[in-house]
């Protein structure tokens, strides 16, 4: 058990180690990448940065790690989680979030809203922000049915236009 | 056989990823590489090879593909219209 324990601790130590020595050929890349024209900047920031990653390394470690995972994998993550995630919890059943959806509010909060507007009172930032919201949902829905119902009447005057033309074919040629 | 050509092969990786970040100077390439060489290849030759697979798998691209794939089997079925 003890020398179970021993080889393990020996292998977390040289891990550590071999992330240590990859952190700072990352790092050191980009010093000299950045100050490719400047010797003197590259090496006093590379000293800092040596001196960073192997007396604080686990907190810098962690960092890099970070900016790994959210800027140079962001986008990965992002298309990973709206079109492979998102999906797969639609198909159990379960509502992905979706920001862009406008926020209804109860019917209390709603009247006493309204009562403030009406009343001249300032309404709070969020209230007003969700009865614009409200208002344009509403306004939205409207034109769209008034989109379909003009739609609709005018494919029955082009089905009136049609059946029209063919009575007059008929009566004509029989 | 088999073994011994994917240790060469992910050697070869270790010290290519090397010469790319600290080329600039050879010594640091020729230490760096050793390193890494003696701990993930000869040492620890799976962790090596895991994370070779690891880097294939995140810098291949091969991620993009799986939005595009997994949709095909866990999307909704479209309704039949009668």
């Amino acid at each position: 058990m003890l020398l179970f324990l021993d080889g393990l601790f020996a292998f977390l130590d040289n891990l550590h180690f071999i992330v240590q020595i990859i952190t700072w050929c990352y790092l050191l890349f980009w010093l000299y990448m950045t100050f490719r024209d400047m010797p003197v900047m590259f090496g006093l920031t590379s000293l800092i940065a040596s001196y960073f990653i192997f007396a604080h390394s686990l907190s810098t470690s962690f960092l890099v790690l970070v900016f790994f995972a959210f800027m140079l994998m962001g986008t990965q993550l992002q298309m990973l989680l709206q079109f492979g995630v998102y999906p797969i919890l639609g198909f159990l059943g379960i509502k992905p979030p979706n920001p862009f959806e406008p926020q209804m509010m109860g019917h209390e909060e709603r009247q006493s809203a309204i009562q403030k507007a009406l009343k001249g009172q300032e309404m709070s930032q969020q209230e007003s922000q969700m009865l614009y919201q409200e208002m344009q949902a509403q306004m939205q829905q409207q034109s769209m049915q008034e989109a379909e119902q003009y739609v609709g009447a005018e494919r029955k005057k082009m089905q009136q236009e049609q059946s029209n033309w063919e009575q007059e074919m008929y009566m004509r040629h029989g | 056989m088999l073994w011994w050509i994917w240790l060469l092969i992910i050697a070869f990786y270790f010290y290519n990823w090397v010469k790319e970040h600290v080329g600039f100077s050879p010594l640091l390439t020729l230490a760096v590489s050793g390193v890494l060489i003696y701990y993930m290849v000869i040492e620890y030759p799976w962790l090596g090879s895991l994370s070779f697979i690891t880097m294939m798998l995140l810098t291949s691209g091969i991620l993009y593909l799986l939005p595009w794939v997994l949709p095909f089997f866990f999307g909704h079925k479209p309704e039949q219209q009668q």
